[in-house]
């Protein structure tokens, strides 16, 4: 579904990712986790297609196409969803509004109709469950004075509604307290099978003894400095990140 | 004796146009000879003066203009029913060019004493709170328009509320301005008279149906007496070309609430000074407003918040949307006189430019001279937020539908805050038809 091939990607004329390497598969959960500065919210944002990150080199291949290619809108149409660190609030504008413009739009992109507001009520009514969420937080304007936690799981409320391919969730559990983070778990597992994937960016792994990841890949210093399964997350939880990072460090003294 | 070399003075010219026709009462007569003399060979002020540093009259002051009560037989659409508010359905004024209508007026189901009238005929009458009140608020230093208005006027609204009297429904004074081939000038004039413990809300829509060049002078006085709540809405949609020229003064007592929401959306150059005295204590007044300018249009809005005994509160958001070359100027003066104490005064400009080329001139004002006060002021100028027109597009949302949906969402809390259903929607309405007109939120994309 995702192929990452030699990426390289700047802000403000700063290289932070250098020379990622990365294949998603339908189906597959990938953990991404590493320290706070090592470029995880840039690798998601980067393939979300935020405008102030540039790929200076390499290539980020979605369903055989090239994302560099598309506007960030296309991309979501096309199934690309972020859930973001940190949702920002948009004074004037309603959940409700924004969701069912959203999924209107990616039932466009399928050839199916538009629902209405009434129809749409009816759609979202079960998703707001699944999040535990009150449908009062729907009049509301897009995440204003919601709280760390409903923010996050108003991302993955929106997650549920549109239905996307490939989600990249970024440190969707941090700041959760432990009810929120089985809900907002619960939730990203129902959401994903075998049609989909879950790139899921934390930086604690608190968050995989609920959501069981096929792959752990530990970012340093905008490069995947180990790979593995499942258990690899236990190792840091052990060792801590210096772990990894010493061993990088070695390894990069050596060449 | 004339003087030649002032013959052509635009103020002397327009006044000059209305011949020598006088009203019946003989203190309205002296109060127009008054205003008459006042700026009689006065020129229109220039760019150089401070108040009008970024507005200039320059184009006005070439234009002629004929009365708009001599254009005859106006051009008039024949759906004017359809501009009524169904809120207001049973009380409210239209003028046509300035002039009453009584055709498509309507004044019933109002509460027992409440006077709802063509100011001509209440003046002619000799209504002694009318003209005890007229002319007695709009007054600013180094001003035409207010005693231009004052030299000529005829028609306009006189609303009168008895004490312990609450309207329930918005009273509607709708300003249809046709479109003709001939330039007119008018004077429409409102005088608000509410008696204690009143409620009202009060809807001045000002309508232009052509294209066309016309000068629209409106000066509206509100006075109320303690413990009265009145809601004031304008609606200015005059034509594209037209000039709007306006003066609002309220005068504001004890233990009153007065709520001003001003809506500039057409005109080349609309300019409104807007006053709100606190004349006594615990009384509130709001100002806010919104604008939106595009092509070469300017909207100036300059207004006085004058707090003058303790313990009073005034609110101030005016909000301006800017596209193509528009331009919108702010000029907020805020005073806080030595026995204001305990004033509590905020006042907010927030500018959005959607284009490049747009202008936004802020300029808050404040004069404090008691020293127990809370004053906040801010202005800002800016475009779209980038984080929030990312965070749309990436739940799969075009640029232009992002671009109309936040632009939508900077409007949405001034029109919310406006009592009338269907004053909303209306404005949501307009605000939907300029961002989708808008050329440089289809070229973003
Ligand atoms: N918009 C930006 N401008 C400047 N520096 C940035 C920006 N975004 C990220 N960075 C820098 O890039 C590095 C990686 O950031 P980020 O991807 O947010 O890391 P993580 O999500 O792993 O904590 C950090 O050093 C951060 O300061
Ligand atoms: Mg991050």
């Amino acid at each position: 579904m995702l192929t990452i091939k030699n990426l390289h990607a700047e802000v403000e004329g700063i290289e932070i990712l250098k020379g990622i390497n990365l294949e998603i598969k339908a189906g597959e959960v990938h953990a991404i986790m590493g320290p706070n500065g090592s470029g995880k919210s840039t690798l998601a944002k980067i393939i979300a297609g935020h405008p102030s990150y540039e790929i200076t080199k390499g290539e980020i291949i979605y369903q055989g196409e090239d994302l560099a290619e598309m506007d960030p809108d296309e991309r979501a149409r096309k199934g690309v969803f972020m859930a973001f660190q940190y949702p920002v609030e948009i004074p004037g504008v309603s959940n409700s509004m924004l969701m069912r413009e959203a999924y209107n739009e990616v039932r466009k992109e399928n050839n199916e109709d538009p629902l209405d507001p009434l129809e749409f009520e009816d759609y979202i009514s079960e998703k707001l469950k699944m999040v535990e969420m009150d449908p009062s937080f729907l009049e509301r304007n897009v995440n204003a004075g919601f709280s760390g936690g409903e923010k996050k799981r108003n991302e993955i409320l929106q997650m549920a509604v549109l239905a996307p391919k490939l989600a990249l969730l970024d440190e969707t559990d941090s700041g959760l307290d432990i009810d929120a983070l089985r809900v907002v778990s619960d939730g990203i597992n129902k959401l994903s099978g075998k049609e989909n994937a879950v790139m899921l960016v934390t930086h604690y792994q608190r968050i995989l003894n609920y959501i069981t990841p096929d792959f752990v890949h530990v970012l340093v210093k905008g490069k995947i400095a180990k790979s593995g399964g499942k258990e690899l997350a236990h190792e840091l939880e052990e060792h801590g990140y210096e772990w990894v990072t010493a061993k990088t460090e070695v390894n990069g003294e050596a060449k | 004796m004339t003087d030649i070399s002032k013959e052509n003075l635009f103020i002397d010219r327009l006044i000059g146009s209305y011949g020598a026709e006088k009203p019946t009462n003989a203190r309205v007569q002296v109060l127009q000879e008054e205003a008459r003399n006042s700026i009689a060979g006065k020129e229109l002020p220039t760019t150089r003066h401070e108040e009008w540093k970024y507005c200039s009259l320059r184009t006005l002051n070439k234009q002629t203009f004929v009365p708009a009560k001599d254009i005859t037989n106006p051009s008039l659409p024949d759906n004017v029913g359809d501009y009524i508010y169904p809120e207001a359905e049973h009380h409210h004024l239209t003028f046509i060019n300035g002039v009453y209508s009584e055709k498509y007026s309507k004044t019933d189901k109002l509460p027992e004493g409440v006077i709802v009238a063509n100011l001509a005929e209440v003046l002619d009458a000799g209504n002694p709170i009318a003209l005890e009140h007229l002319g007695k608020y709009a007054k600013w230093e180094d001003d035409p328009f207010a005693p231009l208005n004052t030299s000529v006027f005829r028609d306009g609204a006189f609303i009168y509320v008895p004490r312990s009297v609450k309207i329930d429904d918005p009273i509607q004074l709708l300003f249809i301005n046709t479109d003709e081939k001939e330039q007119y000038v008018m004077t429409p004039r409102c005088l608000v008279v509410g008696e204690q413990s009143t409620e009202m809300t009060v809807v001045e829509d000002h309508i232009g149906f052509g294209d066309n060049v016309y000068f629209n002078c409106p000066v509206s006085e509100i006075t109320l007496a303690e413990n009265s709540h009145m809601t004031h809405v304008k609606l200015q949609r005059d034509s594209r070309q037209a000039y709007h020229i306006s003066r609002l003064a309220a005068d504001i007592s004890r233990d009153s609430d007065y709520k001003s929401y001003a809506v500039q959306l057409g005109s080349q150059l609309s300019r409104s000074d807007v006053k709100a005295v606190l004349t006594d204590e615990n009384t509130h007044a709001t100002l806010d407003g919104l604008v939106m300018v595009n092509g070469d249009q300017l909207s100036d809005t300059h207004s006085i918040m004058d707090h003058t005994m303790p313990n009073c509160t005034s609110h101030q958001l005016h909000k301006c949307i800017i596209d193509d070359d528009g331009t919108s100027v702010f000029n907020g003066k805020i005073f806080v006189r030595e026995d204001a104490q305990k004033t509590d005064a905020f006042q907010e400009n927030r500018n959005l430019q959607l284009s490049n080329t747009g202008t936004a001139y802020a300029k808050p004002q404040l004069e404090i001279f008691a020293d127990d006060v809370s004053c906040s002021h801010g202005a800002t100028i800016g475009q779209l937020d980038p984080e929030e027109v990312f965070y749309l597009k990436a739940r799969g949302l075009h640029e232009s539908q992002t671009r109309q949906i936040l632009t939508y969402g900077f409007a949405l809390d001034v029109i919310e805050s406006i009592p009338v259903a269907s004053i909303q929607k209306r404005l949501s309405k307009e605000v939907e038809k300029f961002t989708k007109e808008s050329q440089s939120i289809k070229e973003f994309a």
